[in-house]
């Protein structure tokens, strides 16, 4: 029989807003919001505490000289960070996705490998090599080749994925090569640029490992001194973390203000054809020099300097049952906190994966809190928290974890939102028609399925947790430490020996997971304090 | 048993009215077909039965049992309905068997044979050991068809559940589908867009165009007997001709011809026939036409005819291959026709 074409193929088309249709489970929607409200609990208590302060006293503390020294060394190492990072990272990324350099598979493998070396472990292997990086210029320095791949990891994936028609089309209108790179090329990784100067600005902004090691005063090392120089102030801590606070949020509003004009430069998916390669000619050497020079920097000087500080502590004494404890501390501590962080970021990630509204939207916002907020900020807000209200967890591990879940949520909720969205809803339904109620329905089908990418969200949270120094240094019982803290302890009293196999062993054992990440997706998990 | 009737059902989703008034009413153990264009409400027609979707007004019941109503809205697991989704949906994590048996309780899972019966009835003995990523599209939709057997719902929906697969392929799963649940006794509702699908499959095939049902009966008297020219033309090839309607009879340029009931009231009609109705003779009774053009399609061809009023027809024949273009030949229309009011 034929019949009349008058019909589609197409099947019909799913109602645009289908995922708002579904009803949010109650339960759900409560585990959500207890993990939001943890993420937000800190900042909320600061704010709390500030709003008790006697004006005269936060006047005062605002406008001493130090505080506005520390304020200005903040501001300016975060943008002098940036823009060297920006340098960096994009001439990276330019040599590693556009030219014929040599070896240009192992520059960008070497690129990216920074991130997996915590700063303040540069920052140790760089003073005890070389005493001279202390003060401003040294942290700059160490701090952009400790950074540079948060801008060279997005921009070398944008470049890669442009389609050079544009490119081609400047060239044949006239244009130079130079010239088409400033006009068209840098328009189109500008949104990849930004997103990564936003994540070095704010990593520089809280940091406070290796500004302190290199004895560099920012606005973290301020708070951490005021605090432990005189645990009785409440007022100067709670200031200068609102004014870091307040610098932060400048820096995100920014970022957000400056990528929503940058609409025109939004790049189209699709798979384009590889873009021409730069032939370097006479230019190849002293690109390759420099591409050395940068990862020579980066990664041979602090592998060597740890490497002759290890040799040297061999003939002192080792403290071998200190590592051995420090390193068992860490592992638990981290461990506690993938296991706390990603049951916390599971029904947020679920809910934001499942359901549209301004519920599941506004509870992923508030896990995010997070990643702006500095490590030191959340410490001591948890300190005054507990002295206050639960003086049994002062100094107790569960605050620790509740730190570490605070800080590190963002990443697992990323991770499980993702995974989960990977699913389709059409599963659910069809498990809902078989007879499962939600729960059993999560418990039989989603969690299953969504199951290697929450695993590997907990293997991030576990890494960044090791690597963790601030909040740890101010909330661990006393008595133990973990490698990062015995690390910092030993540095600032100058024991370079003494802390060379802490560093060593920490950098081993995250390697480890971070390599099994790297290979499961390709790319390496950025974050970290 | 298993009947499911739905009455007055309306959705709307924001301001765009999706479903206005929508009555069915299926048979127990039949097999429906709602066959409509794209984005005519159907998919949505059937996730309000399922319960994945509420309905603003309209009742659902199955088997007797309101499941959607005013006050009523029994949740998807109790509603003893399985879907068959677009492309199968089956759980990538568990084996053929494991999905089958999803819908078991533990117990009878492992004793009752429950999962081998069901993959007998879809041709796939021996497979429960398979994972789905092993399968062919075809495997994957009959393994589909199983899990939403296997716990013996009340109902069962399928949602454009072949549109994936090769033409070829289409045809062979689809009949095995069918007769898999005809011999489980299932009653069925299949979304389809595919006409040709909905007439083959179906013992009750419901059209629905923008969010209104316009037709439900057979296939048989969906195609001769549509009830606008609008159903006419999406279930088959149509001739169309100027008449008038005197009595039961209407006269066209093919002469007087015999009008199906309803007849309507009478005056200038719009007359609707089959292509095959017309029969060609070299020479015989019947009116005078010129053959214009021929298009062959291998088992049977359609030959376009000018009238002696300049009207075009077209007739699909067997026997044409001497109806060459510009020859005169007579025309003859057999059985009744189906006339609209103008």
């Amino acid at each position: 029989m034929t019949l009349a074409p008058t019909q589609t193929r197409a099947p019909d088309p799913v109602p645009a807003s289908r995922r708002a249709r579904r009803r949010v489970p109650v339960g759900l929607s409560l585990a959500a919001l207890v993990a939001a409200s943890i993420a937000v609990l800190p900042l909320l208590y600061l704010a709390f505490r500030a709003g008790q302060l006697n004006a005269d006293r936060v006047a005062e503390v605002a406008t001493r000289v130090r505080s506005l020294e520390q304020l200005g060394r903040s501001v300016l190492l975060a943008a002098v960070v940036t823009a060297g990072s920006l340098v960096l990272g994009v001439g990276s990324a330019w040599v590693v996705a556009r030219t014929d350099v040599p070896l240009r598979r192992l520059w960008a493998v070497l690129a990216a490998l920074p991130l997996a070396v915590p700063t303040y472990v540069a920052a140790y292997a760089w003073i005890a090599a070389v005493p001279e990086v202390a003060g401003f210029g040294g942290a700059a320095c160490v701090l952009i080749l400790c950074c540079y791949p948060y801008v060279y990891l997005p921009v070398v994936a944008t470049l890669r994925g442009v389609d050079p028609a544009w490119e081609e089309a400047s060239r044949s209108a006239g244009v130079g090569p130079l010239a088409t790179f400033l006009r068209v090329t840098l328009r189109q990784i500008r949104p990849a640029a930004a997103a990564g100067s936003l994540l070095v600005a704010l990593y520089v902004l809280s940091d406070f490992g290796s500004v302190s090691i290199l004895r560099y005063e920012t606005l973290t090392v301020g708070i951490y001194r005021s605090f432990t120089n005189n645990p009785f102030d409440r007022t100067a801590p709670v200031v200068l973390s609102g004014l870091l606070v307040l610098v932060t949020a400048i820096v995100v509003v920014g970022e957000a203000r400056s990528r929503g004009r940058g609409r025109y430069s939004r790049l189209g998916g699709g798979a384009a054809r590889p873009a021409q390669v730069v032939r370097l000619g006479a230019r190849r050497a002293p690109l390759l020099a420099g591409m050395a020079a940068v990862s020579g920097l980066a990664l041979g000087v602090p592998a060597v300097s740890l490497a002759y500080w290890l040799a040297v502590g061999q003939s002192a004494t080792l403290d071998l049952p200190g590592i051995i404890g420090a390193a068992s501390t860490s592992v638990v501590f981290a461990a506690g906190g993938a296991v706390v962080t990603t049951l916390l970021a599971l029904p947020v990630g679920l809910l934001a994966a499942r359901h549209a509204g301004w519920f599941p939207r506004l509870m992923e916002r508030a896990a995010y809190v997070g990643h702006a907020v500095p490590g030191v900020v959340v410490a001591l807000s948890l300190v005054f928290f507990a002295v206050n209200y639960a003086f049994g967890l002062y100094q107790s591990v569960p605050l620790v974890l509740f730190a570490y879940a605070v800080l590190f949520l963002p990443l697992a909720v990323a991770g499980v939102h993702a995974s989960a969205a990977q699913s389709p809803p059409d599963l659910e339904e069809v498990a809902r028609s078989l007879g499962s109620r939600p729960l059993e329905v999560l418990r039989r089908v989603t969690l299953p399925l969504a199951a290697p990418g929450i695993a590997a969200a907990a293997v991030l949270v576990f890494v960044t947790s090791m690597k963790e120094l601030t909040a740890t240094l101010m909330l661990q019982p006393t008595g133990t430490s973990t490698l990062a803290t015995e690390l910092w302890t030993q540095t600032s009293t100058r024991a370079y020996a003494a802390a060379a196999p802490y560093a060593a062993v920490l950098v081993l054992l995250s390697a480890v997971p971070a390599y099994l990440l790297g290979r499961r997706s390709g790319r390496w998990g950025g974050g970290g304090t | 048993m298993s009947e499911l009737v739905v009455t007055g059902l309306c959705k709307s989703f924001g301001t765009t009215v999706v479903l206005t008034g929508i009555d069915l009413t299926v048979p127990s153990g039949s097999l429906a077909a709602v066959l409509g264009p794209s984005g005519c409400g159907k998919t949505t027609l059937l996730r309000i039965v399922a319960g994945f979707e509420r309905a603003d007004g309209g009742r659902v019941e199955l088997a007797g049992c309101t499941v959607s109503g005013p006050s009523v809205d029994v949740a998807p697991e109790r509603r003893r309905i399985g879907i068959v989704p677009q492309e199968g949906a089956l759980f990538p994590h568990l084996s053929v068997g494991r999905n089958v048996g999803y819908g078991l309780s533990r117990g009878t899972r492992r004793s009752s044979g429950r999962v081998a019966e069901v993959l007998d009835l879809v041709g796939l003995r021996g497979y429960a050991e398979r994972m789905p990523h092993e399968l062919s599209g075809g495997q994957q939709q009959r393994v589909a068809v199983a899990r939403a057997l296997a716990p013996r719902p009340s109902l069962i929906l399928l949602d454009e559940p072949f549109s994936a697969l090769d033409t070829g392929l289409r045809a062979e799963v689809r009949a095995d589908v069918c007769t898999a649940l005809r011999a489980d006794g299932a009653t069925a509702v299949l979304v389809t867009h595919d006409q040709e699908e909905a007439m083959s499959t179906a013992d009750l095939v419901a059209v629905m165009r923008a969010g209104r049902m316009v037709q439900a009966a057979s296939p048989r008297d969906l195609y001769l007997g549509p009830a606008d020219l609008g159903v006419a033309s999406f279930v088959g090839d149509t001739v169309l001709l100027e008449g008038t309607l005197s009595g039961r009879r209407a006269l066209t340029a093919l002469g007087s011809l015999a009008v199906r009931d309803p007849v309507p009231a009478g005056g200038a009609v719009r007359v609707v026939l089959r292509p095959e109705q017309l029969v060609l003779s070299a020479n015989g009774d019947g009116v005078p036409a010129r053959v214009r053009e021929q298009v062959f399609f291998g088992h049977d061809a359609l030959v376009h005819l000018e009238l002696g009023d300049g009207a075009l027809v077209t007739a699909r024949s067997l026997d044409c291959a001497w109806a060459l273009p510009g020859l005169d030949v007579r025309l003859r229309v057999r059985g009744e026709v189906t006339c609209f009011t103008r």
